[in-house]
């Protein structure tokens, strides 16, 4: 057991801090960056420039291969990068499900030309990605999605809706599930296709969220044309496919949400020093004192877990059990803390961005909204808890 | 970076794991309630055979000079078994503060004494008011002539019943300073004290007009506030070991009850209302045991967050604890409410654990001081 960075760690981390002190961006951002958000023509083109950046320095996909513009990252260099990127305040990744799910599905399952095709692009944010999951009517029981896609000579010709489809109204691209043998069993009948966003019959619907904003879209296939080489991996073998890419999701990500709560924290802890609350700082008062060690207490927890989790993957490939709740406990700790923090501003609390009387510039009125999705997005926490209970603890599928 | 425990601790685990399953499970802990001491004396014997009393000891004063990560590793095995003795008293409480803020001569009375098994201690603490916090405390020796005199009585000290010597925390004026007292000295009065845990011995511990010398002092006189910061740290440490230990042990029997018992023709734990709690249990038995370890680890290394770390470690295990041995008893039902099943031993143990040296409230508190001043 030890904590500290071996020495190829540490050169590492002095590495990538060195570049953060060159390159990230300093002084105001436009509105909305600060919740990562790409929504805005400003804010999309201030996220695609420091993409653009990441990319030349070459830190834009750490864990890549080298031979495809990575870095090679271990594991546990990725986190180093992560926290390295939180400690400088440095703006979030513009092309995520690029970088860390459809890169690496090609790199894993796709073909020569498509990693030549698509690799650079994705790396650099010239091409946007998303992805083509979730339907109307499949949510947690993903595999009983019914977008149908026909080989007709040498293209595919697609048909259904996609729901809940991140990044959707910016995206170029999308990583597409779709059902090319309805007659087999749900999981063997389901294929994975690269579907440019821009092809005739493609309809991308803004999906409002309860925030107010379009985060997601709806986005509608009406007889698509894709042609036959955008298929990755095996006809009808998308399910495993799908399965990866589920996996690269909770992995990577992990890393990166650490590295959000633990922003949300510092500044819940920052509005509660210079907020007052019956006539002393909110600091001084002992109840929101216990409220606040406790969100500080699981943040903590939260990255010791993560550290756990992590030794395991180097050690056996896969994450012990304290790696099969992370959402659930992270969904949840964030969605006090984001309660919290309306509440230290009393009734102020409730004033919206764009207001000269909003709190942080609205940041915690989006955050309270937008984090009731945490916990129904990638799998809701009930799904999440079944998983744990017959995976983890071996109860019988009910 | 590694979150793992090495080979050789994980070798250690398995033999305390089986010793004490094999020759003190639960049941013993149970028969141990009823004797005179409150656990065998054989048990005593075989920690001292295994090793475990001199584990975190240096090498110089007859221990394994192993850490405190070590230590965590059979802390966690007891907490499974609800293992009784004054294991906890006189090697984390006595034991270690001796080794760090012990007189040479101290140490060479005690310390090889303690990793034999010969000689037990503990740590005389909180008093009437129950409050953890130093300024709360009136007991107080007073210096005449070259000796002092120490009046006072303590409350919930572990295992004082069968201790050889009692380190306490006395007023010195306006600060505090750390004695050791011969159990056995004139005006010295123990006096076992009723408490809901039977598998734990706490006792009165009554000082009139007792006489220490200056020898006696742990430490410097008047330097007792940072030697008892270090005393409450490794307390919160051993005791979230423990606690994430029988918070698994619970987790465990739990599991094995929901797979085993049939209602409406289905096993229990087929039931999402049932999926759900094991779900959240395993959450919680988990994150006790990062939170124990990675503490475990800071005070080994004497890491600049020990005061916080260890906080946190007690605080959520305490709430883990007492949450999940709750949940145990419900999903058990009517047997988990019973005499005979041992759920309610593990229950008990959790509120003793949550409240010994200081509630959750007040850890939470001393976590948050420790951030305010490390970021100042």
């Amino acid at each position: 057991m030890d904590f500290k960075d071996t020495p190829e760690e540490a050169k590492f981390r002095a590495e990538i801090r060195e570049w953060l002190r060159k390159n990230a961006p300093k002084g105001k951002r436009p509105g909305g960056a600060w919740t990562g958000s790409l929504i805005g023509e400003d804010s999309l083109k201030f996220h695609k420039d420091w993409q653009k950046k990441l990319y030349e320095g070459g830190w834009a996909a750490v864990a890549w291969p080298k031979e495809y513009g990575g870095r090679g990252a271990s594991l546990m260099e990725q986190v180093i990068f992560y926290e390295e990127m939180a400690r400088a305040c440095a703006p979030s990744v513009v092309n995520v499900i690029g970088i860390a799910l459809v890169g690496p599905v090609l790199i894993g399952h796709g073909t020569e030309e498509q990693k030549q095709r698509f690799l650079k692009p994705i790396l650099s944010g010239d091409m946007i990605w998303s992805q083509g999951f979730s339907e109307p009517n499949a949510g947690s029981d993903l595999a009983s999605l019914s977008t149908r896609a026909v080989l007709e000579g040498d293209h595919f010709v697609v048909n259904g809706q996609k729901v809940w489809t991140s990044f959707g109204t910016i995206a170029d691209w999308i990583l597409l599930l779709v059902r090319t043998d309805p007659s087999a069993p749900k999981h063997r009948g389901i294929s994975c296709l690269l579907v440019d966003l821009h092809s005739p019959g493609v309809t991308i619907r803004p999906l409002v969220q309860m925030t107010g904003d379009a985060e997601f879209s709806e986005v509608f296939f009406d007889n698509v044309r894709v042609p036959q080489q955008n298929l990755v991996g095996a006809l009808n073998d998308g399910w495993s496919i799908a399965i990866a890419t589920l996996m690269h999701e909770r992995g990577g990500v992990a890393v990166a949400i650490q590295v959000q709560i633990e922003q949300v924290l510092s500044s819940l802890f920052d509005l509660a020093r210079r907020t007052g609350k019956n006539g002393r700082s909110a600091m001084e008062d002992p109840r929101i004192r216990q409220e606040l060690a406790r969100c500080y207490a699981e943040v903590q927890i939260a990255r010791w877990n993560g550290y756990r989790s992590l030794t395991k993957i180097v050690k056996d490939g896969m994450p012990g059990p304290e790696g099969s709740f992370g959402k659930v406990f992270w969904t949840e700790l964030n969605q006090r803390m984001q309660e919290l923090a309306l509440n230290l501003s009393g009734v102020f609390g409730l004033v919206p961005s764009g207001d000269p009387l909003t709190v942080d510039s609205g940041r915690w009125v989006y955050g309270y909204l937008r984090s009731r999705g945490n916990t129904i997005e990638g799998g809701t926490s009930e799904i999440q808890r079944n998983i744990v209970a017959e995976r983890v603890l071996g109860l019988p599928k009910g | 970076m590694n979150f793992d425990l090495s080979d050789e601790q994980k070798m250690l685990q398995e033999s305390a794991r089986s010793c004490l399953a094999k020759e003190f499970p639960v049941t013993t802990t149970r028969k141990a309630a009823e004797s005179l001491t409150g656990y065998p004396e054989e048990l005593w014997k075989k920690m001292a055979d295994l090793g475990w009393l001199g584990l975190a000891l240096p090498e110089s004063y007859g221990g394994l000079g192993l850490g405190f990560v070590d230590l965590a590793v059979v802390l966690e095995e007891m907490g499974r078994e609800l293992t009784p003795g004054p294991f906890f008293s006189t090697v984390v409480l006595a034991g270690l503060t001796l080794a760090d803020a012990g007189s040479a001569e101290q140490k060479k009375l005690w310390l090889p004494r303690i990793a034999s098994g010969g000689a037990k201690g503990t740590f005389a603490w909180v008093e009437r008011s129950g409050e953890w916090d130093g300024g709360a405390l009136v007991t107080a020796a007073r210096r005449a002539g070259g000796k002092y005199v120490l009046n006072g009585t303590k409350y919930f000290v572990t295992y004082a019943h069968v201790a050889d010597f009692i380190l306490c925390l006395a007023r010195t004026g306006k600060a505090l300073t750390v004695f050791l007292v011969d159990a056995k000295a004139p005006g010295v009065k123990v006096e076992p004290m009723a408490i809901m845990d039977s598998s734990r011995r706490v006792s009165k511990v009554e000082f009139r007009n007792v006489a220490v010398g200056p020898r006696d002092v742990v430490g410097k006189p008047g330097a007792g506030a940072p030697i008892a910061e270090g005393v409450l740290s490794r307390a919160c440490v051993a005791m979230a070991a423990e606690m994430a230990g029988g918070a698994q042990r619970v987790l465990e029997m739990s599991i094995e009850y929901a797979k085993a018992r049939v209602q409406f023709g289905k096993p229990i734990g087929s039931y999402q209302a049932i999926k759900h709690k094991c779900s959240n249990m395993i959450l919680e038995v988990e994150s006790a045991r990062s939170a124990a370890y990675y503490s475990a680890w800071a005070n080994q290394e004497g890491s600049p967050d020990v005061v916080e770390v260890s906080s946190i470690a007690k605080a959520y295990a305490s709430e883990a604890y007492r949450k999940v041995t709750g949940e145990a008893i419900q999903l058990h039902g009517g047997i988990g409410f019973t005499w005979e099943h041992p759920l309610h031993l593990y229950f008990r143990r959790a509120k003793f654990s949550e409240l010994m040296f200081g509630d959750p409230a007040f850890h939470r508190e001393r976590m948050l001081r420790a951030v305010e001043k490390s970021a100042a």
